[in-house]
């Protein structure tokens, strides 16, 4: 076999180089994607993980309510508490300095605030004076209410020096602070990629709105007091009000936020590297077909079928193994890549790290490479088994005449119709509500099979089938549960309905050609005729390569589809919902992640802006839920009330508005309700400073503004609860019908207003300019998304390139041929340029049907799921046509190198016999 | 009409050159019927791919009807050999999923003729060459005789005046091959076309005019009809 591999595969494969050069391209593209997309998602989580972990310190438990911080009556009471050493609060927030020469460019700041008195239990700090000597308490330096102490690294970046004054914004507005120190690299000083600033934490309450609050209360435990112990202990004593967590528990809640969003790209990596599958298949099987003849003498000279088997499998496992280490290779640094122009977008979305340390890890390597090695030795199976079934006879039989190529087995193409016809039966009842449960049709079959054992003289006790159907979980074989698919039932569906497109490929290709040939008129109909022959002579080949094409472009699809779904759908509930003239934001995008919300005294301020007639603070705090985090979206119904029209989708609209207005009730949002299961809550309980609020529920609302899901309530009651005077927005309202000159009047006075222009860095957008902004960042959210999709069209692509040069080397001589009785290499040229054409239109037809199925299953089904949204199906189809034609040009494209090699054979080479 | 002057062609095999022809002239008329002959690798074949534009010589020229093959361009030199010059191989060189009115009508439609014209035109000469009743069938249900009778069919689409064939007998039974030999005699004598037909042979050069034998890549001797027989 060794001996086979050196002789035979490894030449062939050098002899082919190009092929070979494009197959490896191929899976190590799908690879690179696969690692690149771990390395994303990793990096995002590790570093979250790396900031808790550096801000803990050696902190073992912490109390927390999420954003909306605890208490500060807690702290007196956990102070005395006989198990613990020390009970610290903190403060953390993500501010900005605004001082430095950077402008345009403000410096993101993770500030920590502590106890400077007794912080030292729980965190280390390191400080030199001038001379470099150990100082032997930094804390102290914090006594006065501006006093900082900023990381060294930090400081000499930006050219700070102790004592001198700097900017930082808060919540009261830009407030200077006096630099009293510099912190070695060395503790939490190394957190946020070491852009950290640490202040006591009684001014920081002030400052940043935390009257009465902290954001967490940090616990060392007594010498000898076991950490569940006391976890479970606490838990009892503050009743169950407030979370008591270990540090690294903490990550879960964003690991959990995270997770459509990580689903989504996962399973886009897979159906990149999934891809690859048919470059090889593709590969293989020209490499089996061209050496008919070789492996017929191979037979002939004793060499056993095995043998064969593994010279191809290898083969393709070759393949494998370089494309998975050049896609490894170049996986860490488009890895890297990604994290670079992508990550910062996606963690302002989600929760704001610094990302300068890269996840790469062995075993993402070791993940890609088998991937990529398992793929393509699956891949191989098939056509090496082809190769097995040629016989020594079929030397005999191949002279040097042209041949027709192999007949098409329609029959096996057609098993691609039973799941197509699945998935339609399946989507008919799904539609009608008929409950279908598979354990009622498998019970039904086991009748006559229990028929058929008793003529074989088994006696089936049909008590016995109930019993072990009964085993199975319900869920699996329930795949359409009442109202709707589990889960499950949806994946399967969407790989069904994949696979059934892949198989009915060769149908509709065959019937497609059929079309083209009976209208093809004139000159072209005879090139058009030679295209097509040489696609339906190899059809599997060219199946397997329209199939990778259809896939690629179907996905793209699938993605344009909830994409524009998605955008639609918000834009028209933020056209109802956004009635304000102006809006007055903290972040120019809607990236709340890194914005510092601001006292809502600046509202009042503005409030008495010429041409105001009113103004509504809006918040919107991220908070802790059953292990996932949520959203409180506080609203000032006093204005909101007339004029937004909220959807309602359950419960009475005047008689809820009434009472959440009032401040008794609160409204979920729909996929809040869908997606905690909530759909019939009476209460809600949430984390409040003051520990859990149980909130009654006054109705269901259907709303945007979180992904993650949101309790909507009335700023007062919010204010009331969770002792929070911030708001994230300021909605503005002129009076009804002002202009546009009047808006742009109002706008330039608010700008101009001191306290405003001073103190605060806000946008102040028109109606129409924040919807943008929001429209934009959806698009930002699934750049990703689409420059994996990039990655599927060049691996499609090359499948085109490598089934055309394919057929160039196998159909030389008929092209010599061609050639000899009078064809121009401009008309052999065409041959191949329309063949990649049809190749393309077949890929781009299917790929409607296909990516128009998948895109309602995952509106209807899988995103409902996950986020609790059910988008109705919206798109341009001026735009869909126009991505097909662009896939259709691409297409062509891929034919125009192969065009160029088949008219430029040189006739009488093409022509000689073997 | 055809002139063929000091051919010469020098392959290379990496470094080492191989002199396939080392200067080969002789001349064909009007209807005047040649064998080319000669050992196995004497450079036969690639006589008769220079003259039919398939290669390009090292040196010397190949002039038909006085238009050197030398100096027209690669589209100039297609249309030439689509327009004035017919292929006969020894494998057929049909194309495997048309059927033979589609083979011969292909040329044509391929130079701009409409389909219709075109496949009126290959019927013609289809029934010309005996195979009125064959149209409709495709390479593999045809036998080597008729195969080959198409892919004449085919050469004479544009009715042209000069007809290469190499071997065309080669794979043909006895019977078929003296019906191909004949069907190409006739070409010369009753439509005065040339025709130059390479051959191992004997039984075949005796339905040429003049025979040139070739001898590692020279001309070894040139007789006339009576002489070759
Ligand atoms: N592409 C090529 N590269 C190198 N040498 C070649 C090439 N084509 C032909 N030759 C050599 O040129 C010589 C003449 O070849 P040619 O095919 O014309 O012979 P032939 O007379 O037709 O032989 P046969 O009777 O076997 O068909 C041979 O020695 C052959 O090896
Ligand atoms: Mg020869």
């Amino acid at each position: 076999m060794r001996y086979m591999l050196r002789t035979i595969s490894l030449r062939r494969m050098w002899e082919h180089k190009l092929r070979t050069f494009l197959t490896i391209v191929g899976i190590a593209l799908g690879v690179a994607g696969f690692i690149a997309v771990e390395m994303i998602t990793d990096t995002l989580k590790d570093s979250f993980a790396r900031m808790i972990d550096q801000v803990a310190g050696r902190v073992q438990l912490q109390v927390t309510g999420g954003d909306s911080g605890v208490d500060e009556a807690l702290l007196k009471r956990l102070t005395g508490n006989p198990d613990l050493a020390a009970a610290l609060p903190v403060i953390q927030v993500m501010t900005k300095l605004t001082t430095a020469d950077h402008k345009a460019d403000r410096i993101s700041l993770l500030l920590v605030a502590v106890d400077t008195l007794n912080d030292r239990a729980a965190r280390d700090y390191k400080m030199k004076d001038a001379h470099g000597v150990e100082i032997s308490d930094p804390l102290l330096f914090l006594n006065a209410r501006n006093a900082i102490l900023l990381a060294r690294e930090f400081a000499e970046k930006y050219k700070i020096k102790i004592d001198q004054s700097i900017e930082l914004q808060t919540s009261q507005g830009k407030k200077t602070f006096v630099v009293r120190g510099l912190l070695e690299p060395e503790g939490p000083a190394t957190a946020f990629g070491g852009n950290f600033a640490l202040m006591d934490v009684y001014a920081a309450q002030l400052l940043f709105g935390r009257d009465g609050k902290f954001d967490t209360i940090d616990l060392m435990l007594k010498p000898g007091k076991q950490v569940p112990q006391v976890e479970a202990d606490l838990s009892k004593l503050l009743g169950g009000k407030y979370d008591v967590v270990r540090p690294s528990q903490r990550t879960q809640g964003v690991d959990n936020m995270m997770e459509t969003f990580d689903l989504g790209l996962s399973v886009q990596a897979m159906v990149v590297l999934a891809m690859g599958i048919f470059i090889i298949i593709n590969t293989v099987t020209t490499s089996v077909l061209q050496r008919r003849r070789e492996i017929g003498i191979q037979r002939m000279v004793g060499v056993t079928r095995w043998t064969i088997w593994g010279q191809f499998a290898l083969e393709g496992m070759l393949f494998g193994i370089a494309g998975a280490a050049v896609g490894t290779g170049a996986g860490y640094f488009m890895g890297h890549w990604a994290v670079l122009n992508f990550a910062g977008k996606i963690s302002s979305m989600f929760v704001l790290v610094d990302l300068s340390k890269v996840s790469f890890k062995w075993t993402m390597a070791a993940k890609g490479m088998s991937l990529g090695v398992g793929i393509s030795l699956i891949a191989s199976i098939w056509p090496a088994w082809q190769a097995t079934r040629i016989t020594p006879l079929d030397v005999v039989r191949l002279g040097p005449s042209l041949t027709k190529g192999k007949g098409i087995a329609l029959r096996r193409w057609l098993y691609g119709l039973v799941p197509s016809a699945a998935v339609t039966i399946y989507l008919i009842f799904a539609k009608a509500g008929f409950d279908l449960e598979l354990s009622r049709i498998a019970r039904l079959l086991a009748r006559p099979y229990s028929l058929w054992f008793r003529k074989w003289g088994f006696e089936l006790d049909p008590s016995l089938i109930n019993r072990v159907l009964d085993l199975l979980p319900k869920t699996h074989y329930t795949l359409l549960a009442k109202g709707g698919f589990g889960l499950d039932g949806v994946r399967v569906m969407m790989i069904t309905l994949l696979v059934a497109a892949i198989t009915c490929t060769p149908l509709v290709m065959l019937a497609l050609l059929a079309l083209v040939r009976a209208l093809a008129r004139g000159q072209s109909s005879a090139l058009l005729r030679l295209s097509a022959d040489n696609i339906v002579r190899d059809l599997g080949r060219a199946a397997m390569t329209v199939a990778a094409f259809m896939v690629g472009l179907a996905v793209m699809l699938l993605i344009y589809l909830f994409v524009t779904s998605t955008k639609h759908e918000i834009q028209s509930w933020i056209e109802e919902a956004l009635t304000a003239d102006l809006i007055i934001t903290n972040s120019s995008q809607i990236a709340l992640r890194e914005a510092i919300p601001v006292t809502d005294a600046l509202g009042d301020e503005l409030a008495k802006v010429p041409g105001v007639k009113s103004i509504a603070a809006v918040r919107l705090l991220m908070t802790d839920f059953n292990n996932t985090r949520i959203a409180v979206l506080a609203l000032d119904l006093k204005h909101h009330l007339n004029k937004a029209r909220f959807r309602f989708v359950k419960g009475d609209k005047e008689a809820g508005l009434k009472l959440v207005a009032a401040g008794e009730a609160v409204f979920l949002t729909q996929n809040l309700a869908l997606r905690q299961h909530m759909q019939d809550a009476k209460t809600i309980t949430v984390n409040t400073p003051t520990g859990k609020h149980v909130f009654p529920v006054a109705g269901i609302i259907m709303d945007y503004t979180s992904e993650q899901g949101a309790v909507v309530m009335d700023r007062t009651l919010y204010v009331d609860v969770f002792h929070d005077h911030l708001a994230d927005t300021f909605h503005v309202y002129l009076q009804p019908g002002a202009t546009h000159e009047q808006v742009e009047q109002v706008r330039a006075a608010i700008q101009q207003n001191p306290y405003m222009k001073e103190s605060f860095n806000l946008f102040v957008l028109t109606n129409r300019e924040f919807k943008g902004t929001v429209m934009q960042a959806i698009d930002q959210l699934f750049a990703l998304a689409y420059s994996l999709e990039f990655l599927a069209m060049v691996i499609a692509f090359i499948g085109i390139v490598n089934n055309l040069m394919a057929t160039v080397v196998d159909r030389t001589r008929e092209i010599g041929v061609i050639r000899s009785i009078g064809a121009t290499r401009g008309q052999v040229a065409r041959i191949f340029l329309s063949q990649a054409a049809l190749l393309a239109i077949s890929g781009a037809v299917i790929s409607l049907g296909c990516g128009f199925a998948m895109a309602a299953v995952q509106l209807t089904r899988i995103y409902e799921i996950y986020t609790g949204y059910a988008l109705p199906l919206y798109y341009e189809w001026w735009k869909i046509g126009l991505t097909m034609l662009a896939a259709v040009f691409v297409g062509v494209i891929a034919g125009v190198m192969p065009a160029r090699a088949a008219a430029r054979l040189t006739l009488h080479e093409a022509l000689k016999y073997e | 009409m055809l002139q063929v002057v000091d051919l010469v062609k020098t392959y290379f095999q990496g470094k080492i050159p191989v002199h396939a022809l080392a200067g080969v002239s002789f001349e064909v008329a009007d209807g005047e019927f040649v064998t080319i002959t000669g050992p196995s690798g004497s450079g036969k074949s690639t006589v008769l791919n220079l003259i039919g534009g398939l290669d390009q010589p090292t040196t010397g020229d190949v002039r038909i009807d006085n238009v050197s093959l030398l100096k027209l361009s690669d589209t100039e030199r297609t249309k030439m050999r689509r327009d004035r010059i017919g292929f006969v191989f020894q494998f057929f060189n049909l194309l495997p999923t048309m059927s033979a009115l589609e083979n011969v009508s292909l040329p044509l439609i391929l130079g701009g003729v409409r389909r219709k014209d075109a496949e009126a035109r290959a019927t013609e000469i289809l029934t010309h060459v005996g195979l009125g009743d064959r149209v409709k069938h495709r390479p593999d249900e045809l036998s080597g005789g008729e195969q080959q009778r198409v892919a004449i069919a085919r050469a004479l689409a544009y009715n042209p005046v000069l007809i290469l064939a190499d071997e065309p007998t080669g794979n043909l039974d006895t019977k078929s091959g003296k019906q191909v030999l004949e069907m190409l005699r006739g070409l010369a004598t009753q439509e005065r076309k040339s025709v130059v037909l390479v051959t191992h042979d004997p039984n075949a050069w005796r339905y040429g005019d003049r025979m040139v034998r070739l001898v590692d890549g020279k001309v070894d001797q040139i007789l006339k009809n009576e002489e070759a027989r």
